[in-house]
């Protein structure tokens, strides 16, 4: 018995499940996509990370690489090999050099390795050809192949070290370059990286590094590469915090290590060469003390030898002086003569006293070692003076006889002339030692200068720079990471509210069903079944329906949308040719069964509660309509008298059941909200680029100087630049990175310091964020981009603080300005100035062009670099470079959109069949009245395209929400994309809704053509 | 008086698998304008199929179906929706009104598709609803319901009202005050009406009586003086 019932019950169960195929297939598929969408969207970020972390381990990616500008020689590297927690260990080198083939240079980027094998450190995927086999081969990045370099081709490779040929014999990629674009920075050429070349170590280590540097080093074998796999490392996700810090425990160790010898060897490399150096002073000095110590002797003798001069000559004087007295008694007139005389003697004798101080101030040093010249030379000077003397005096005794008197006039005249002989020959020794002495100091002052700069030498002995590359240095990687975290924001709502509105669809489809079947609920209720039996069935009808679904939608929209994504996002973006590996979060799971199975269960449990606590008899009749009721419209009498009477049916018929109005109109909304959102946000990443490089930044190309110069020189360049063609407008301002100083984490910002405010809205425009007024940059504060703002939280006159070389400074903030890319600070040369006590020197000039075309630029371009003026790039280049990053959200988006489009497909779709099926008797009965097929199609359809018209209306303001809700966490901290909806978007989600509307329509003429007039015989179920 | 509606060996087959059932094996009959006619069976007797051939809803297999002097065995299917539209008035088992709509409403649905109609309000007024105009078939009783229905079918002003078991939802004195409607609008209306049922106490009532069995036609009554309702009992 109970067998039996139970096998009739479950054969009724099956039958409504068969009888209403349409709405089982579309319960069944609303909740798939809307399972499958989040389910998938939500596993996509995983599976990106998954798929990139086993990419890497399985080739091999050096979880720490260290580069050494001093190298690391053979000891360096034992003293590390052995520290625990190392997995594999490998050196080589890594060295900027440029590529030359069919005499066209570009910049590259060379690795080697001591061998080529898979079990290597970073292993290159192969894509043609083979490994290197001798020092001469290479293989190449797979983009310098794209760019024509074919195998078997020979490519010149050459730096400051020198130049080598290599044939190229195999094309690769390599997990450290999983980016197609972005090859990183040269140092040589024009700076940038074409590509990637990898070789063999042996007999390529002169390329690497100067011979300098092996002197310097005293070693014969340098490396400056060290590549370590870390143990362990390979079980956690690149992409994840764990493995950050299993990584930094090994690296502290080893860098530690490396720092530690890095800076003993700095110690010893400059305490040898200082040593030296101090030796060359040492002598210096000596010389120096030698010099001094010969010049003092000399000088001291010199004046002995004046002195003895000055001696003799008053010697002389006096004799004379007797002379004449003697001769004076004989004429009278001598007597004047004897008075100038005794002046000169006079004075003589002072000028000895003067000289003999000074001699004492020499002998107090007493001369040392003498020139032995000079001092013979000066002494014998003296001894002459001194003859000159003694024949004087002789002279004096013969005087007393006047007999003599000529005799002594001739022999004082002849005293005389030696007198001047030994003076003469006295200023000639002096000039020739002086000679010498000038020449020996200038050696000195050499070799002093040589000291210096042998000093400075030794200061500049380079301290040996280590640096640390891991994950978060790679390019690639970051850039996939924040791909990756751009889905997952992407990821976080829209999914969710794609499937708040599909279990909404289902939800309400299950309350129709209920509410549709009561009678038959009646019947079994009044046939003895329970409650709970009627219920069940609804239940596992549910269960069928969503359960099944929703494991279904998870499987492959966990294998869909990752992969899709993940091959879309490769395609673009990366070139590695990794296999997808699905990563599915049970989290995840957990969450899509809730949504769909639980949330929809649990409300037709609710509706079949409420229903079935009537008595069967009641459940048995057909709901009665509600009583007497009029819809508000009629009372519109205005309105309601102008509708056709088919249009006041229709009307009836819509707003009768307020909860099925409802829910179909949040439904059809709700897709519609979604729709919006899509094209909103395609247009809010996309517009970013025009809106921030034409509509804020008005300039076209930017200069960029190599040294900052003066306002002064500055006004020069800008008035030889404006007399060029091309050229409309120059200023040239500050442009300087700085940090911007927050709680946690500092933001990286631009400073731009203007000069003059007359022309400033031709390079700029300060727009207020909010009013869209146009702002001042006053004196009194800076202009801060909005993003900036809203991430510090700031208002304006607030205050902030900014970090400018090192030094931070507080400054207010007097406007916040509509800003779509980066950070910026605005600031007015006054404020600058004022703030930072400095003068403003300038870095770059903004110009704007009369015309863009090609032979302005060259032209210009020619004139920069003859003049010096700095490097022109022009920021229409710029903004594609954005654009091209931007470009990878936009496809995720176009996949929101496409779901959201397939969405509101079904779930209109669901609520016409619904419609249909609910009324199939009645439209039987107007088919037997005589209604034409076309009345029949707008008796019901006219219902749908006004549910279609109210909901989509009403989706708009849902879309406007949403888009506002999920554009600011889509955002990335140096972007602000435009945040209002633009038109375009609403246009394209109500057409779509209407046009799903109108298309289903017309397919589902088909179902109300098949409806049989028969039916308006049978009872009503 | 010729005959408003002629069946000439109306054959009309259904194959289910391999078997092929006639449902209607060869019927001949004729009805004349103004008549009241009762077509009486038991269930499988091949009723709904008369029903449903006259009704425009399904066409033969083989043979002539006059009305009027036009063949509707030949139409195609838009000529038997203006043929329902125009020249059929149906009353169905189970009224078949329109829940959304008001008792004037239902009627109208029907009055505004038709040639010809006559007024609404006064045929509701006819059929004694004249209280009951702005009610919704909620509102509404089994009999009140049924004589909406019949409103609706009269507002038509067809050339033939169809009544499919009109009284099978109604109790005994409802069915017979709708029965005497019936009878009092064909009179009133000089139309043809035509009431399909299992019921052969009724056919007293009717002018002409044709008696199904198998598919086929078993045998015609014409009664010269069909009795008021009131006095048949069952």
């Amino acid at each position: 018995m109970v067998k039996q019932k139970k096998s009739m019950y479950w054969r009724n169960l099956w039958k409504s499940i068969f009888a209403s195929k349409a709405r089982f297939l579309s319960i069944f598929s609303i909740v798939f996509l809307g399972a499958a969408f989040f389910a998938g969207l939500r596993n996509t970020p995983g599976t990106m990370t998954k798929t990139m972390d086993a990419y890497l381990d399985k080739h091999n990616y050096s979880d720490l690489t260290y580069i050494a500008s001093l190298g690391f020689s053979q000891d360096d590297i034992a003293a590390i090999k052995d520290i625990e927690g190392i997995d594999k260990i490998e050196y080589g080198y890594q060295f900027d050099a440029l590529k030359k083939t069919h005499d066209q240079l570009e910049g590259v980027k060379v690795y080697t390795s001591q061998t080529f094998d898979t079990k290597m450190i970073n292993h290159p995927d192969l894509i043609e050809g083979r490994f290197p086999k001798q020092s001469d081969e290479c293989v190449i990045d797979n983009e310098l192949a794209k760019s024509g370099t074919k195998i078997g081709q020979k490519i010149d490779i050459s730096n400051k070290q020198g130049e080598k040929s290599f044939t190229v014999v195999g094309i690769i990629n390599d997990v450290r370059y999983i980016a197609k674009t972005n090859r990183g920075t040269n140092s040589l050429g024009d700076g940038t990286n074409s590509g990637f070349i990898e070789i063999l170590n042996t007999d390529n280590a002169f390329l690497a590094m100067p011979d300098e540097l092996y002197d310097l080093r005293d070693e014969g074998v340098l490396y400056n590469q060290i590549s370590i796999t870390v143990k362990g490392a390979k079980k956690e996700n690149v992409f994840t915090q764990a493995y950050d810090d299993f990584i930094e425990t090994l690296n502290t160790k080893v860098k530690s290590t490396l720092s530690l010898r890095m800076s003993n060897l700095y110690e010893k490399l400059t305490r040898d060469a200082q040593k030296k150096l101090d030796d060359a002073k040492k002598e210096y000095d000596k010389g120096y003390k030698t010099y001094t110590e010969s010049k003092n002797t000399f000088d001291s003798k010199i004046l002995e030898a004046k002195i003895q001069l000055i001696n003799a000559k008053i010697t002389l004087a006096d004799k004379e002086m007797e002379y004449i007295k003697a001769q004076s008694m004989a004429s009278s007139q001598a007597q004047d003569m004897l008075d100038t005389m005794k002046k000169t003697s006079d004075e003589l004798k002072k000028n000895l006293e003067d000289l003999k101080k000074q001699l004492e101030g020499y002998q107090e040093n007493p001369p040392e070692k003498i020139p032995h010249e000079v001092i013979d030379e000066v002494n014998k000077t003296i001894k002459e003076i001194q003859d000159v003397q003694t024949s004087l005096k002789t002279a004096t005794s013969s005087i007393d006889g006047m007999f003599q008197l000529n005799e002594a006039s001739i022999q004082i005249q002849k005293a005389k002339l030696q007198i001047q002989q030994n003076e003469n020959k006295l200023a000639l020794e002096e000039l020739k030692t002086n000679q010498q002495l000038t020449q020996a100091k200038d050696k000195l002052d050499k070799a002093h200068s040589q000291i210096s700069e042998a000093q400075d030498k030794v200061n500049e002995i380079p301290k040996g720079k280590l640096y640390t590359l891991t994950n978060h240095q790679n390019a690639g990687l970051v850039n996939y990471e924040s791909n990756k975290d751009s889905i997952s924001s992407i990821a976080d709502i829209f999914p969710l509210m794609f499937f708040l509105v599909s279990a909404l669809v289902s939800l309400t489809t299950m309350t129709r069903m209920v509410e549709e079947q009561r009678s038959q609920s009646g019947t079994l209720r009044a046939l003895g079944y329970s409650k709970w039996d009627v219920i069940k069935q609804y239940i596992v009808y549910v269960i069928f329906a969503t359960f099944f679904a929703c494991a279904l939608g998870i499987v492959l929209g966990t294998q869909f949308f990752p992969r899709i994504i993940y091959y879309l996002y490769n395609l673009m973006l990366f070139q590695v040719d990794a296999k997808t590996l699905i990563y599915s979060s049970q989290a995840v799971a957990f969450q899509t069964f809730f949504i769909s199975v639980f949330v929809t269960m649990a409300a037709t449990l609710f509706v079949c509660m409420s229903e079935l606590n009537l008595m069967p008899a009641v459940l048995m009749r057909p709901k009665a309509p509600k009583l007497g009721k009029r819809i508000v419209l009629e009372r519109i009498t205005f309105i309601w008298k102008r509708l056709s009477f088919n249009q006041k049916v229709t009307m009836r018929n819509i707003f009768r059941y307020k909860k099925r109005f409802f829910m179909s109109i949040i439904g059809i909304a709700g897709c519609t909200a979604l729709i919006i959102t899509g094209f909103g946000v395609k247009h809010s990443v996309s517009a970013v680029v025009d809106k921030q490089y034409h509509d804020v930044l008005k300039y076209d190309a930017l200069v960029r100087l190599d040294d900052s110069i003066s306002t002064s020189e500055a006004k020069k360049y800008q008035k030889n630049l404006l007399q060029r063609d091309a050229v409309n407008n120059v200023e040239y301002v500050l442009n300087q990175s700085i940090d911007i100083l927050k709680n946690k984490e500092d933001l990286y910002g631009t400073l731009v310091v203007y000069q003059s405010m007359e022309n400033i809205s031709n390079f700029v425009n300060f727009k207020d964020y909010k009013t869209g007024k146009k702002l001042v940059l006053d004196d009194d504060g800076v202009i801060l981009s909005a993003k900036t703002a809203e991430l510090l939280d700031v208002e304006v006159n607030d205050t902030m603080d900014i970090e400018l070389s090192g030094t931070k400074y507080n400054v207010k903030i007097s406007g916040i300005m509509e800003n779509y890319f980066m950070n910026y600070v605005y600031m007015s040369q006054n404020l600058y100035e004022s703030v930072t006590a400095q003068d403003l020197k300038v870095n770059n000039a903004f110009l704007t062009m009369k015309k863009m075309d090609q032979s302005y630029k060259t032209s210009l371009e020619k004139y920069m670099k003859e003049k010096n003026y700095g490097n022109l790039s022009y920021i229409n280049n710029i903004g594609e470079e954005f654009d091209n990053q931007v470009q990878s959200v936009d496809l995720v988006i176009i996949i929101l959109i496409v779901c959201a489009g397939a969405l509101n497909f079904i779930v209109l779709y669901n609520l016409t069949n619904i419609n249909i099926q609910e009324r199939k008797s009645e439209i039987a009965t107007i088919k037997v009245l005589g209604f034409r097929r076309k009345e029949v199609y707008d008796y019901i359809f006219r219902e749908n395209v006004i549910l279609s018209i109210i909901g989509s209306l009403l989706g708009t303001v849902f879309g406007y929400l949403l888009h506002r809700f999920i554009i600011r966490t889509v955002e990335l901290d140096v972007t602000m994309f435009v945040r209002s909806l633009n038109f375009t978007s609403y246009i394209f989600a109500i057409i779509i809704t209407l046009g799903f509307t109108l298309f289903i329509d017309f397919v589902m003429r088909r179902v109300l053509n098949r409806v049989n007039m028969v039916e308006s015989l049978k009872s009503i179920e | 008086m010729c005959a408003l509606i002629e069946f000439k060996n109306i054959i009309k087959s259904y194959t289910m698998g391999d078997i092929t059932i006639h449902a209607s094996d060869g019927v001949n009959f004729e009805v004349n304008k103004g008549e009241f006619v009762v077509i009486v069976g038991a269930s499988g007797a091949g009723k709904t199929t008369i029903l449903n051939l006259l009704g425009g809803m399904d066409s033969p297999t083989s043979g002539t179906i006059l009305v009027d002097g036009q063949n509707i065995a030949l139409y195609d299917e838009k000529q038997l929706t203006e043929y329902r539209r125009d020249d059929i008035g149906f009353v169905f088992q189970f009224y078949n009104l329109i829940q959304n709509l008001t008792a004037l409403e239902n009627v109208e649905l029907a009055s505004q598709i038709s040639k010809n109609p006559l007024d609404a309000r006064h045929v509701l007024e006819r059929v004694g609803l004249s209280e009951r105009m702005a009610n919704f078939p909620a509102q509404m009783s089994g009999g009140e319901q049924q004589r909406v229905a019949i409103a609706r079918a009269i507002a038509k002003n067809p050339k033939l009202l169809l009544c499919d078991e009109p009284t099978g939802a109604l109790d005994y004195q409802t069915g017979k005050s709708i029965l005497g409607l019936l009878r009092e609008m064909c009179e009133t209306y000089q139309m043809t009406v035509i009431v399909i049922t299992h019921n052969s106490a009724l056919a007293p009532m009717a002018d002409r009586v044709i008696h199904l069995r198998n598919g086929k036609v078993y045998g015609v009554e014409l009664n010269e003086n069909p009795k008021p309702i009131e006095e048949i009992e069952w």
